[in-house]
């Protein structure tokens, strides 16, 4: 055989070199492949996708982020030759304005900055306080969704050449599916410790209740009652101001007790279902809230109270921050699925992990199968929504 | 002579009830406090023979609290209280320095003569 037939040495050089490339990135994705199958922390995982990327393509530093789907991204993972500036890993960074990875989450696909000194905004000013030049970001894609993007960075601008973001893109569609897989892995253990976290939490502050309200009142009785037995043969009148008193804290106790029970399960959820319990919720929100839709026949428990918190908090929420006029909640019922909304009329601008309790909701409707939405652009009211799997019988 | 003392409780509903209750038997209420720090600078200034000191207080823990007033004045009976499950209190109480401990709704002459 002939093999090279027909090509001069540059040509021949230049194949070689390719393979070469290729086989590179080939090595470095089976290192990644084989690190995810192990069961690797994701956060090894992706850091050794940053440091395969960096490798691979010979760039000074790289960040793997994942965009968030509420203007944010979390960077979740960066490498560095020493020396080299890199983008420090963290939530809550910004995807505003020209920076390279915020094109990319607009646009999906690749794109670059040569020089950040002129752009204007919080999120290349932070990409300057790290020392960044250049960059060029990549789009990741998983399941036909934009999942988040890799990006290689220089401390120097104009550093990278032309076709650096085809090189970055490609590696970023080899590690798609590793990464996503070691993203859900860590989305799943972040959930399951919110959870837990939530429910100590939860009774920290059910304990601090108990023993700051109906205990204190019921320590107080218990004195008065002594004083009571003790005053009766004595001073009558005495006696009959005291058991007034009693009778008051005895009932303040018990209003607490009941406010507390209520906090823990609302027992008309559990006794007559979500339409009832609904209803008691709405009644008690100052803003003109209506239940539009409900379905006929009753959720498996567990579902009827994902909806039942999920609609209460939502209110709340539209109480403290939405400057709302009106709001609707909708329970729906397909065979499989149930489906919960409350709508808005408010400024929006709501954000999972604002403090506002969703990350708390979205992580109790994910631990049933379910999938949370959050709709709440700036000035177009707010919609929160669950869908959750109902398991059907026969 | 009436036995001095300072209650120190975050609760002025229990505060008002154990001032009753203890100069219904004779005791004199000197000094309440709602908190460690003013239960402190109380304790100095006034000088009880007995100190209430609840276990739970917003600034200090009781238990801080008690061992500071023994500092202060190794003479003055300071008795925990509390409200909580005595069982999981006594022995970290045991360790402060103070005299004992009395469940609230336990609070009595008899409970209280035990550690004078």
């Amino acid at each position: 055989m002939s093999g090279g037939a027909g090509l001069d040495t540059s040509d021949r050089a230049e194949i070689v070199a390719r393979l070469r490339a290729l086989a590179e990135e080939q090595a470095a994705l089976r290192r990644v492949a084989t690190l995810v199958a192990s069961g690797a922390e994701p956060a090894e995982v992706f850091a050794r996708v940053c440091e395969e990327v960096g490798g691979v393509l010979g760039v000074r530093s790289t960040n793997l982020t994942r965009f968030e789907g509420d203007g944010t991204q979390t960077v979740l993972a960066g490498w560095s030759m020493p020396g080299a500036p890199v983008f420090p890993v963290g939530p809550d960074v910004p995807l505003e304005g020209q920076a390279a990875v915020a094109k990319v989450s607009r646009r999906g696909r690749p794109d670059r900055v040569d020089d950040y000194s002129t752009l204007e905004g919080e999120l290349p000013e932070r990409i300057r306080e790290a020392g960044i030049a250049s960059s060029v970001a990549a789009p990741i894609t998983v399941s036909g969704e934009l999942w988040g993007a890799i990006v290689a960075s220089s401390g120097r601008a104009y550093s990278f050449p032309a076709e650096t973001e085809a090189r970055v893109a490609g590696f970023a569609e080899l590690v798609a599916d590793a990464l996503a897989s070691a993203d859900a892995r860590e989305k799943l253990a972040a959930s399951r410790a919110r959870i837990v976290e939530a429910g100590d939490s939860e009774r920290r502050r059910l304990e601090r209740n108990l023993h700051d309200g109906a205990q204190q009142r019921l320590v107080t009785l218990a004195l008065a009652l002594g004083e009571i037995e003790n005053e009766l043969g004595v001073d009558p009148g005495s006696a009959q101001r005291l058991l007034t008193t009693a009778r008051e804290e005895l009932a303040l106790a018990l209003d607490e007790l009941r406010e507390l029970a209520r906090g823990i399960h609302p027992a008309i959820l559990g006794e007559h279902g979500l339409g009832p319990a609904l209803e008691v919720v709405i009644a008690r929100t100052p803003v003109d809230a209506q239940l539009t839709a409900l379905p006929r026949m009753r959720l498996p428990e567990s579902v009827e109270a994902a909806v039942y918190y999920l609609v209460a908090e939502a209110l709340t929420n539209v109480t403290r921050h939405a400057q709302a006029s009106a709001v609707t909640v909708a329970v729906t019922r397909t065979k499989d699925i149930a489906r919960v909304e409350v709508h808005d009329d408010g400024r929006g601008g709501a954000r999972v992990g604002g403090g506002s309790g969703l990350r708390g909701l979205a992580d109790r409707v994910e631990a049933l199968g379910g999938s949370f939405e959050l709709d709440s652009a700036a000035g177009a009211g707010t919609t929160v929504a669950a869908s959750i799997p109902v398991e059907t019988f026969g | 002579m009436e036995t001095t003392v300072l209650v120190v409780d975050d609760h002025p509903g229990f505060r008002r009830c154990a001032r009753r209750l203890l100069e219904a038997h004779g005791y004199q209420v000197v000094g309440e406090a709602a908190d460690g720090a003013t239960a402190l600078r109380e304790a100095h200034e006034l000088r009880p023979r007995l100190a209430l000191v609840d276990v739970y207080l917003p600034d200090f823990s009781g238990f801080e609290v008690a061992e500071r007033l023994v500092a202060i004045d190794p003479a003055m009976a300071v008795v925990l209280i509390s409200s909580h499950d005595p069982a999981e209190l006594k022995p970290v109480g045991a360790a402060t320095g103070a005299r004992g401990f009395i469940p609230k709704e336990l609070l009595s002459r008899e409970a209280i003569e035990e550690f004078l």
